[in-house]
């Protein structure tokens, strides 16, 4: 709560125009948001220029933040995501993709594990370990890899009927879960 | 197709927030956001259920460059200098662009002999970043019509389409927006000319491939300007 009311300040005094506040909320951030980048784009050099046009925005598009959009960390996740997301989109499909996902730390860890080492995720990690393994496997690789359906298919070797259905019906208990 | 029915919409803001909807359906949905508050509800509540799962990852920190990057390029007159006096009016630089924009055209369109009048209007998107420059002559009715960063707003499968806002009466059609860096050039006829030299903007509207079928805006408007004479 006490990080919430300190980025919100930051990004209050960025939307002024503020460089120095805009600065120190970079700092705060970036760590965490380049981990974003780098898990999507999947190459250190293309993430940071995602990181990069990320802030950009930010910058010009403090003053859009709100509450209803949630934390200030959720906001910025939303933005570096969707960066993330849309470079994906703009390179073409045969740069797309190394040739395989077996390197990656998240082979190294179960979905499973996945939920236990957040921090302000409590409801999250409790409602994700309500959802069967295929379930929670496909959300979280769709989330933090950036995977497509296709990519996704290919992964859990699982026809693509089965995927959809799995992210669909996951997604759906996971929201009743969390609304608990 | 109805995408603000309650389950479509759901599952739509959640694959959006997910990002397993890609694609030509990832764009459409995007302008549903622009133009819809429910929907933009709806993303927002699953951004704030899903992305505390990003902090699941480990930070890792990037290179120094990164920062300096943004850094120029939020500050580009400001690289060499230390002067924090000076970093209340960078706030302003996107307004400065469009302004000096104007100014370059202002040189451009120098009055011409008595009683020719030259136009234009200058599209911005929400950060005042200019989209589309149009400048007219009333003279010789040549309209010209410049994308500048127009492609970054670009809709896949639909077009942008320009109208003329008459003091009274409908929307005329003046064509289709280049989305690329040319210039599209037309002669309005003297009755297009008088509506254009009547009207207090000019809109621009989001339509099929191709064009409004009516010969009205079909799509949402999406930009305004209006129109400066000089």
């Amino acid at each position: 709560m006490a990080e919430q009311i300190e980025l919100q300040n930051l990004l209050h005094a960025t939307a002024m125009g503020n460089h120095s506040a805009f600065e120190t909320l970079y700092q705060q951030t970036s760590s965490q948001l380049f981990a974003v980048c780098v898990r999507i784009t999947r190459d250190r050099s293309r993430a940071e220029e995602v990181l990069q046009e990320a802030f950009v925005k930010i910058w010009h598009h403090a003053s859009e933040y709100h509450v209803d959009r949630g934390s200030v960390l959720t906001w910025l996740t939303s933005i570096v995501r969707y960066r993330a997301l849309d470079y994906l989109r703009s390179i073409k499909p045969t740069e797309t993709l190394d040739k395989s996902h077996e390197d990656r730390p998240s082979e190294q860890r179960g979905p499973l594990d996945w939920a236990v080492t957040g921090k302000e995720m409590d409801a999250l990690q409790l409602c994700l370990n309500e959802l069967s393994e295929e379930q929670k496997q496909v959300i979280v690789m769709s989330f933090i890899d950036g995977m497509t359906h296709n990519e996704l298919v290919e992964h859990v070797r699982s026809p693509l009927g089965t995927v959809k259905s799995w992210i669909r019906r996951g997604l759906h208990s996971l929201r009743a879960c969390l609304e608990k | 197709m109805n995408y603000l029915k309650p389950e479509r919409l759901e599952k739509l803001a959640s694959e959006y927030v997910l990002g397993t909807l890609r694609g030509g359906a990832r764009r459409r949905f995007e302008r549903v956001l622009m133009e819809s508050y429910q929907a933009r509800l709806a993303v927002w509540a699953w951004e704030q259920q899903i992305n505390p799962l990003a902090q699941s990852l480990e930070p890792i920190q990037p290179p120094k460059r990164v920062w300096r990057n943004i850094q120029q390029r939020i500050q580009p007159e400001a690289k060499t200098s230390t002067n924090s006096g000076l970093k209340w009016w960078q706030g302003w630089s996107a307004l400065s662009t469009a302004f000096a924009l104007v100014l370059a055209v202002f040189i451009a369109f120098q009055p011409g002999p008595t009683g020719v009048q030259n136009q234009l209007a200058l599209f911005n998107d929400e950060a005042a970043q200019p989209l589309w420059l149009v400048t007219g002559s009333t003279e010789t009715g040549q309209l010209s019509i410049k994308a500048i960063n127009a492609q970054a707003v670009a809709v896949d499968n639909k077009a942008f389409e320009l109208w003329m806002l008459p003091t009274s009466g409908k929307p005329r059609s003046l064509g289709l927006m280049p989305v690329s860096s040319e210039a599209t050039e037309m002669v309005l006829s003297p009755q297009l000319l008088g509506i254009l030299q009547n009207s207090q903007g000019l809109a621009i509207s989001i339509e099929p491939e191709g064009g409004s079928p009516t010969g009205q805006p079909t799509g949402p408007v999406v930009y305004q300007a209006p129109l400066i004479a000089f």
